[in-house]
């Protein structure tokens, strides 16, 4: 293990040809669960339980210690009391295994000692340059791949472009569903738990290299290695993936008396706010900011636009309005209407312009609905000085006309290249029982086009986009 | 960030080597042992002047009522002198007097900050605001890890609510502002090359004068760790 940690090869631990679980069993939420789902999801290489106990575990062939599997062995995972980890991982070594994973708990976090067992487990990554993932880590899953090394993956996965990485494994699970939720395709997911040894910035660099990921978002408490985060970051932004990251621990920590006034001015989250901007990296505030953003930038990376004009198509003047002040809070550009544009609106005598319109365009109930939405959208698609479409409906999304609704926005979104977001404000919930699948809303959100509760939510995301972009070409060069 | 290890304060002779080093312009100056010396150099550079006492234990120059600013004859510079003097023996009977400096009084636009200090995590941090309450009050700063670039440089100063004041605020001329920019890349390569044992630097103000015509360092103070 000459290589340096900044440049190790984690494909033994995302992508093992053979994985062993130390501990595995019938029942209990890792000792089955990691097994289940590998055998669920058709993982391609071999698996090995190791379990003393039984000759069989969910019809594997069962070994006593993982000294007595015949085979290679690339990854061990290992769901056994804390109190046998050293020695299993001493077994793991002589085995030749690669990479483990160490899902118990009880270590750095806890008492005395299991700060004391985190240590020897710290030597021993650095002794033996085998890659440790955790301890306390709820595991990974390479989707694109089948491998979930995971106790859940519920509802079965959506394969897809974004990688998700947190260092808190119940945070990582959960954020598994709103993904899910909204229909986010991912490629991988993984937490790092106590990260003994592998760091967050490590996955992130792994994922920024991986062809198929190409939006990384990341839950983030704090970076150890920094020089390699900077050098993930800088390469993310060559290659054109955004890494989209919600930093806990914002708040000031009393600093002691500075004597400059520099130095009573850079508590360490200001210098995390100011690394990310001037990196490029996408900070967000909030779970649902982090989801959408990566959301958007997963569906529209090949085609983000350079510029940032915003068309707003709205069925409310209030809601408009709401949408203009917040635009100009975000300092985000809606473009008047003229010319041909304009022209071409104030033809529609169904709009009831009364001869002016403007951006946001206040199109009443009649030019949303979907037999008018093509003509409203179509002179908005045609010129060049909007790059985002926005449309915001107010009224229930449910029932069969918008149904329609949905589907022509689905339609229109296919058929050009600039983004349409919806903010649909109003009831989503079908009166009881139902398809919600077959709701407007979860057309639109499972057919590429993103919609929001409210146009904040949405004008946050589409800033990151513009910003993203333009700060992308200063450096780069477009 | 804290100094919680063993520091030095740099020396203002010390401070102005370094800073001629890394070709941040400074305010004219020298320093007087006695009222004898300061005349000459006050004639030397021109009246107007400004009068400093300089002192390790004496960190807030105004506070102490150690600074006399606009000084324009030699007569009003040996009332100066001793009147400072004694402040700093009032303010504090156990300070070492090092000198008093003598410096050019520069008319600017604006007056910003631009420091440097630690972080643990990041190591040297690069900082930028406009000088006053600006910085004291609203702490309206801006902040980058080194090496930055021109952008990054361009991006510091648009960051601070306060950069309407250096783009011309009611009639004002446009400050230096390539001037700032070439002080932040000076100071960037210094933050670089300086890691290992500098610990805080305060330029701070720096004037800066009315666009094409350059932005100064008027006070500095440094803090480099002990063994350095």
């Amino acid at each position: 293990m000459n290589e340096g940690k900044n440049g190790r090869n984690l494909d033994p631990l995302f992508r093992p040809k053979s994985i062993a679980i130390i501990g595995a069993s019938e029942t209990g939420l890792y000792q089955a669960g990691i097994l289940r789902n590998l055998l669920r999801y058709g993982y391609s290489g071999k698996i090995f339980p190791i379990n003393p106990r039984r000759e069989i575990v969910q019809g594997l062939k069962s070994y006593r210690k993982i000294l007595d599997v015949e085979d290679d062995v690339d990854l061990a995972v290992i769901v056994i009391p804390r109190g046998f980890v050293l020695d299993i991982l001493d077994q793991c070594e002589k085995k030749g295994v690669k990479a483990v994973v160490i899902i118990t708990a009880g270590f750095g976090e806890a008492d005395d000692y299991g700060k004391y067992l985190q240590k020897k487990i710290e030597e021993f990554a650095k002794k033996t340059g085998i890659i440790i993932c955790g301890p306390n880590t709820a595991g990974f899953a390479n989707i694109r791949e089948n491998i979930p090394v995971i106790a859940r993956l519920d509802p079965p996965p959506i394969p897809g472009n974004v990688a998700f990485v947190s260092q808190s494994g119940a945070l990582m699970m959960a954020l598994y569903g709103v993904f899910a939720d909204k229909s986010v395709g991912l490629s991988f997911i993984a937490s790092t738990g106590n990260q003994a040894d592998l760091e967050i910035s490590e996955c992130m660099k792994y994922f920024v290299e991986d062809e198929n990921t190409k939006v990384i978002a990341a839950f983030v408490e704090g970076f150890s290695k920094i020089s390699n985060f900077m050098e993930t970051a800088d390469l993310a932004l060559m290659k054109g993936k955004p890494i989209i990251i919600l930093k806990v621990g914002r708040t000031k920590v009393g600093a002691a008396a500075a004597l400059t006034h520099t130095g009573s001015l850079t508590g360490s989250d200001k210098v995390y706010d100011a690394v990310f901007k001037q990196k490029g990296i996408i900070r967000v505030d909030d779970v649902d900011e982090l989801v959408d953003t990566a959301k958007v930038f997963s569906l529209f990376i090949d085609r983000i636009p350079e510029g940032d004009g915003i068309a707003v198509i709205t069925q409310s003047g209030g809601l408009g309005s709401l949408t203009a002040d917040l635009c100009g809070a975000y300092g985000l550009n809606l473009p008047e209407l003229s010319g041909r544009t304009l022209e071409r609106l104030l033809s529609l005598d169904e709009l009831l312009t009364f001869g002016s319109l403007r951006n946001p365009a206040d199109v009443r109930g009649e030019g949303t609905r979907a037999h008018m939405l093509p003509k409203v959208l179509e002179p908005f698609i045609d010129d060049e000085k909007y790059s985002y479409i926005v449309i915001l409906l107010a009224r229930p999304a449910i029932g069969e006309e918008d149904i329609e609704t949905a589907r022509t926005i689905v339609e229109l979104s296919k058929n050009t290249t600039k983004p349409i977001l919806v903010v649909w404000v109003g009831r989503k919930m079908p009166d009881s029982g139902g398809n919600l699948d077959s709701q407007p809303y979860r057309i639109l959100e499972k057919n590429g086009v993103p919609v929001f509760h409210s146009p904040g939510a949405c004008l946050k995301v589409l800033r990151h986009l513009i910003s993203y972009v333009k700060f992308r070409k200063k450096r780069i060069g477009g | 960030m804290s100094v919680s290890e063993a520091f030095k304060i740099l020396t203002y002779k010390h401070c102005v080597e370094i800073l001629a080093r890394y070709n941040i312009p400074l305010a004219r100056g020298n320093i007087a042992s006695s009222p004898e010396e300061a005349i000459k150099i006050a004639e030397n550079i021109g009246y107007p002047v400004a009068l400093k006492v300089l002192s390790p234990q004496i960190i807030h120059k105004t506070d102490a009522k150690v600074l006399k600013l606009g000084i324009r004859n030699e007569s009003e510079l040996i009332s100066a002198y001793d009147e400072i003097i004694r402040n700093a023996m009032h303010y504090n009977p156990n300070a070492e007097i090092q000198g008093v400096l003598v410096q050019e009084m520069i008319e600017g636009v604006a007056e910003v900050i631009i420091g440097i200090s630690q972080d643990i995590q990041f190591g040297p941090v690069i900082l930028f605001g406009l000088g006053g309450i600006f910085v004291e009050i609203l702490e309206d700063v801006s902040l980058r890890v080194p090496p930055i670039t021109k952008y990054d440089a361009e991006e510091m100063i648009q960051e601070i609510k306060g950069y309407k004041l250096l783009e011309g605020f009611r009639g004002k001329p446009k400050a230096d502002i390539k001037a700032i920019i070439d002080i932040l890349l000076k100071v960037s390569n210094m933050a670089c090359e300086l890691r290992e044992s500098i610990l805080e630097m305060d330029l701070n103000p720096i004037i800066v004068r009315e666009e094409g015509k350059g932005a100064y360092v008027v006070d500095v103070r440094m803090l480099f760790k002990e063994n350095q």
